[in-house]
C-alpha cells in the first residue's frame, strides 16, 4: 500500500517487515488494536526516518521516552522520580488513546 | 464498630492466625516499619473499603488485556497499578481492623493481575526488541 510521500517506506523496511510479529488482536478480530503500527514506526525509527515513524505511530515517541524514564527511575533515588514516571505514563496513555480514537473515527490517513 | 460486621462475632478475626504466622508478610514489612504495636487489642472486621483497591483491581485486569497490544498498554497500566498498591497496603498493615477484608482481597488480586500483565508485556516488548536487534544486525 503506497501512502503519499511515505510510500517508499515499505520498501525501505522490507527486510525488517518479514520478521515482524503479527498482531494477535488484528488477526483474530480484524480490528486494529491500540498498539498497531508500533512495529512499523519502530522500523522507521531505527532506520533514522523520524517523519515516517510519526506517520505510522505517533505515540511511539512518548512511549520510548517513558521506557527510558522507567529504566532511569529504577536506579534513581530522586524524590520526584515516581511522580515524573507516573506523569509520563499517563501522558503516554492519553496519547495512545487519542491516536486510537483518531484512527478508529477518522481512519488511518 | 457500630454497624454490623460482615459475618461472625465482632471480636473474632478468622484470619488473625494467618496474618501472624505468615513469615513472608511479616518479613516483608518489618524491614520497613519496624515492630508494629497498632494491631494490639480486640479487632473487628471493618466495613470501610481500602482507598484505591478497586482502581488497582481494574487497572490490573486491563493491563492483562492490554498486554496483547504489543505490550504498550499493559506495561503502562500494570506499572501504574503496582505503584498505587503501596499506600493502601501500608494503611491496611497499620490498622487491619478498620478496613474490610474484601477490599484487601481486591487489592491483592489487582496486584497479582498487574504483575502478570507487566510480565507478559515485558516479555512481548523484549521479544520485539530482540527481533529488531538481530534482524538489524543481520541486514547490515
Amino acid at each position: 500500500m503506497k501512502i503519499g510521500k511515505f510510500g517508499d517506506m515499505e520498501e525501505k523496511a522490507s527486510g525488517l517487515e518479514a520478521y515482524m510479529l503479527a498482531c494477535p488482536v488484528k488477526s483474530m478480530t480484524g480490528l486494529e488494536c491500540p498498539g498497531c503500527g508500533f512495529q512499523r514506526g519502530l522500523a522507521a525509527l531505527v532506520q533514522g526516518d523520524f517523519a515516517a515513524a510519526w506517520h505510522h505511530y505517533p505515540p511511539l515517541f512518548p512511549f520510548l521516552l517513558t521506557m527510558v524514564l522507567l529504566l532511569v527511575a529504577l536506579r534513581s533515588r530522586h524524590r520526584w522520580r515516581l511522580r515524573i514516571l507516573i506523569g509520563s505514563f499517563i501522558f503516554t496513555l492519553i496519547s495512545v488513546g487519542i491516536n486510537y480514537g483518531y484512527k478508529m473515527l477518522a481512519g488511518h490517513p | 464498630m457500630s454497624s454490623n460486621p460482615p459475618y461472625g462475632n465482632e471480636n473474632q478475626d478468622p484470619f488473625e492466625d494467618e496474618f501472624q504466622e505468615d513469615p513472608f508478610i511479616e518479613d516483608h514489612f518489618s524491614s520497613k516499619k519496624g515492630p508494629s504495636t497498632s494491631n494490639q487489642g480486640p479487632r473487628a472486621m471493618g466495613v470501610e473499603a481500602l482507598p484505591d483497591s478497586n482502581a488497582v483491581l481494574v487497572l490490573g485486569i486491563i493491563s492483562i488485556v492490554g498486554a496483547f497490544c504489543y505490550g504498550i498498554v499493559g506495561i503502562i497500566l500494570g506499572i501504574i497499578a503496582l505503584a498505587m498498591v503501596g499506600k493502601p497496603e501500608r494503611a491496611y498493615r497499620a490498622e487491619p481492623g478498620r478496613y474490610s477484608l474484601s477490599s484487601y482481597n481486591n487489592l491483592k488480586a489487582g496486584r497479582v493481575c498487574a504483575i502478570i500483565g507487566v510480565s507478559i508485556s515485558a516479555v512481548y516488548l523484549l521479544v520485539i526488541a530482540g527481533i529488531f536487534l538481530f534482524v538489524l544486525a543481520d541486514l547490515n
